[in-house]
């Protein structure tokens, strides 16, 4: 994890790589680190469910990319590895956008109105809108209780994802759940294994499990 | 309605949580077991990654010309504004060459600051050359419009020749 901290904003254009390093290391990653990028940037980008306003992980990866060009966030590639600049750029990127979000602004009444709401201009506001994606967005509350449903005969993952939910550490939950390190990474495989499951199946997994 | 913000805040807050940690979960990930992993859920790691390979190199390229994009795109407004802008021009070819001997007498420096070498000889411009020569002194401020208006402004003759007239 060090390596991933000490991509900066920072970097002198001296000690920055060149367009061509830039090119070289792009085709220099690994079949295992692309996959791994590609779903970094998913789960980054589910984790700002509209405050993504609209992005996929696809613009996740390409705003690294212009951000490495354009020298906001220069590439050192004496000191770390590209793989890893790429990750924190994401990283940092994928902040920035949640703080850059006002929910005051971004509510619509119709956002607002019950989910149950039966009158007509309550059905009618509640049409799911089409400008923050294509498909629609679950809520971030639809999309916990989701996953919640998927584990609830999973006490490992149920106890993991309440842990996580508080916002602890991979070292803090093991501690506070008295885990061990293989059955703390089991419990995230199978999460993962959870979420990747729900985006293929539309949710429809739920109703399955 | 203020406290329905302030929980779906929360309830956001918290799923970024859990997918931020399912990613930096990844991380800690070797490369057979993240390429594993995609198998076990029905995907072919190896089209991944030539996708994901081809939209950082694609978009990688475009980065790399933009600053080329940017001075063409530039350039292309310069030049369209010097299209549209009014100069103060002699109307004749003619008047046109006289202007540019004229300031090249007047300030002989001009000269040697912006012709180049190879088109010292000016009287081998063609009209077209001189009419651009005036239009970009003027771009850059080293001939006024006022300078044109005086250098077109008929010149009193010189006292010498009007007296052997007289004679």
């Amino acid at each position: 994890m060090k390596e991933l901290s000490e991509t900066s904003r920072r970097i002198s254009e001296e000690v920055a790589a060149s367009s061509d390093e830039i090119l070289s290391a792009i085709e220099a990653l690994t079949e295992g680190e692309l996959v791994k990028l590609e779903r970094y940037a998913k789960y980054r980008i589910k984790g700002l469910g509209r405050r993504a306003r609209g992005r996929d992980h696809e613009d996740l990866l390409r705003e690294a990319i212009t951000a490495t060009f354009a020298g906001n966030r220069r590439w050192n590639p004496g000191a770390v590895r590209f793989f890893a600049h790429l990750i924190g750029v994401m990283r940092s990127l994928s902040s920035h956008w949640a703080e850059q979000f006002d929910p005051e602004e971004a509510y619509l009444e119709s956002e607002l109105v019950p989910a149950d709401e039966s009158s007509e201009s309550g059905r009618l506001e509640n049409e799911p809108s089409t400008i923050p994606s294509a498909e629609r967005q679950l809520s971030a509350r639809e999309e916990l209780q989701q996953i919640e449903r998927y584990f609830s005969d999973d006490p490992l993952v149920a106890r993991l994802l309440g842990a996580l939910r508080e916002g602890l550490s991979g070292p803090e939950i093991r501690a506070q759940l008295g885990l061990t390190k293989r059955a703390f990474e089991t419990g995230m495989k199978r999460l993962r294994r959870g979420v990747s499951a729900m985006e293929r199946d539309g949710g429809a997994y739920a109703i399955q499990h | 309605m203020q406290s329905s913000i302030d929980s779906d805040l929360m309830l956001e807050r918290e799923e970024e949580r859990v997918m931020a940690a399912l990613a930096e979960s990844l991380l800690e990930m070797s490369e057979s077991q993240i390429l594993g992993e995609a198998r076990q859920e029905g995907e072919d790691p190896t089209s991944v990654a030539k996708r994901t390979r081809m939209l950082l190199w694609s978009h990688a390229k475009v980065s790399r010309q933009k600053p080329l994009f940017d001075a063409l795109e530039e350039y292309r407004r310069q030049v369209e504004r010097m299209r549209s802008r009014d100069y103060v021009m002699p109307a004749t070819p003619e008047e046109r060459r006289t202007l540019m001997t004229s300031l090249f007498e007047r300030y002989p420096q001009m000269h040697s600051a912006f012709v180049t070498v190879q088109h010292r000889e000016f009287k081998s411009w063609s009209d077209a050359d001189i009419e651009s020569f005036l239009r970009q002194m003027q771009e850059l401020g080293a001939l006024s419009p006022k300078e044109v208006s005086r250098a077109l402004e008929p010149q009193p003759e010189p006292s010498s020749k009007k007296d052997n007239r007289e004679e």
